[in-house]
């Protein structure tokens, strides 16, 4: 039965999906988050470059010794992926959007006025256009939840009088507690089966062959 | 001489079948190569389930058919087995999945 039935689209949608358990990919997006909004607070450059610079060094490293002896490496293949389309539409979708708002806000205001608020919807667009990317690109379905609360964060910080960059600020710092939570709980569910490992922990059937 | 749908046909086509694939864990291998570029040995040991061992004779198999590349390499000292699905396996995968589909349809 399984020679018949077996979905090719479900199995590279398993395959991808492995590796995005870690929680690594929103450590990522909540450093880069908070980086910049630290940035924003503090018009220090060290914030806006160095630290994101820093954190996708590391994050790349410690990936290749989290992620890949307990789910192992893949290479995605271009003839197979279903989300590349999705991406695509994504970011086209998203540049339209933006290009329309931003035509609608100069012949409303005139080409030199951005105002604060402005200036607050272009930060908190790109976020959420972001974070639909990430979830296109992966297909993990939390990336919405994520730009979801971000834009309802950012709706009640400027009804609430503050400004969005701390909004941007405390959504790095959930994200980046989040990603921990998620990688605890990856290390646990996945062991490690490293191929230096001894075989004896995983079955030792060599011949098992039929 | 049976045309297409008949008994005889199927016969045939059932004695075409290809072994080498036909065998459930081969052949979740080449699915699970089939959907990537390349993975390595961890990665295929996640995604079918299969033990150490089991999964290396299949493979085993399937390198000596030709369906599978495996490129042995290290990654700061650590071994890491790379595998892909060669333009064979490739194709060899298709033509079972279709011939699998007609025989299972039946002539009706």
């Amino acid at each position: 039965m399984v020679n018949r039935d077996l979905d090719l689209v479900a199995l590279e949608r398993k395959a991808r999906l492995a590796q995005h358990e870690d929680g690594l990919a929103e450590i990522l997006a909540g450093v880069l988050s908070a980086s910049f909004a630290a940035w924003m607070l503090t018009d220090r450059g060290a914030w806006g470059a160095i630290v994101p610079a820093l954190a996708v060094v590391a994050l790349a490293r410690v990936r290749r010794w989290l992620r890949y002896p307990r789910v192992g490496y893949m290479r995605p293949s271009s003839l197979w992926w279903p989300g590349q389309g999705r991406m695509w539409a994504v970011i086209t979708v998203g540049s339209v959007i933006a290009l329309c708002a931003l035509c609608f806000i100069t012949a409303r205001h005139g080409a030199t006025v951005v105002t604060d608020a402005m200036m607050a919807g272009f930060l908190v667009a790109a976020a959420v256009l972001a974070f639909a990317v990430a979830e296109a690109m992966t297909g993990l379905a939390r990336w919405y939840a994520y730009a979801g609360a971000l834009a309802v964060a950012a709706v009640a910080a400027h009804f609430a009088g503050l400004s969005i960059i701390y909004c941007l600020l405390i959504a790095g710092g959930l994200l980046i507690v989040w990603g921990l939570l998620l990688m605890v709980r990856f290390i646990r569910k996945y062991p490690v089966l490293s191929e230096s490992a001894p075989a004896s922990g995983y079955g030792n059937d060599a011949g098992g062959e039929q | 001489m049976s045309t297409p749908g008949e008994p005889n046909d199927l016969r045939s086509q059932a004695l075409e079948i290809d072994r080498v694939v036909h065998e459930p864990a081969r052949y979740l291998i080449m699915a699970c190569l089939y959907v990537v570029e390349s993975a390595d040995f961890v990665f295929l040991l996640q995604q079918t389930g299969l033990t150490r061992g089991n999964l290396s004779s299949h493979l085993a198999k399937l390198e000596q058919a030709e369906y599978v590349a495996i490129d042995k390499q290290f990654v700061e000292r650590i071994p890491r087995t790379l595998l892909r699905l060669t333009p064979v396996g490739r194709a060899a995968l298709i033509a079972y999945r279709q011939r699998m589909q007609r025989l299972l349809e039946g002539p009706g």
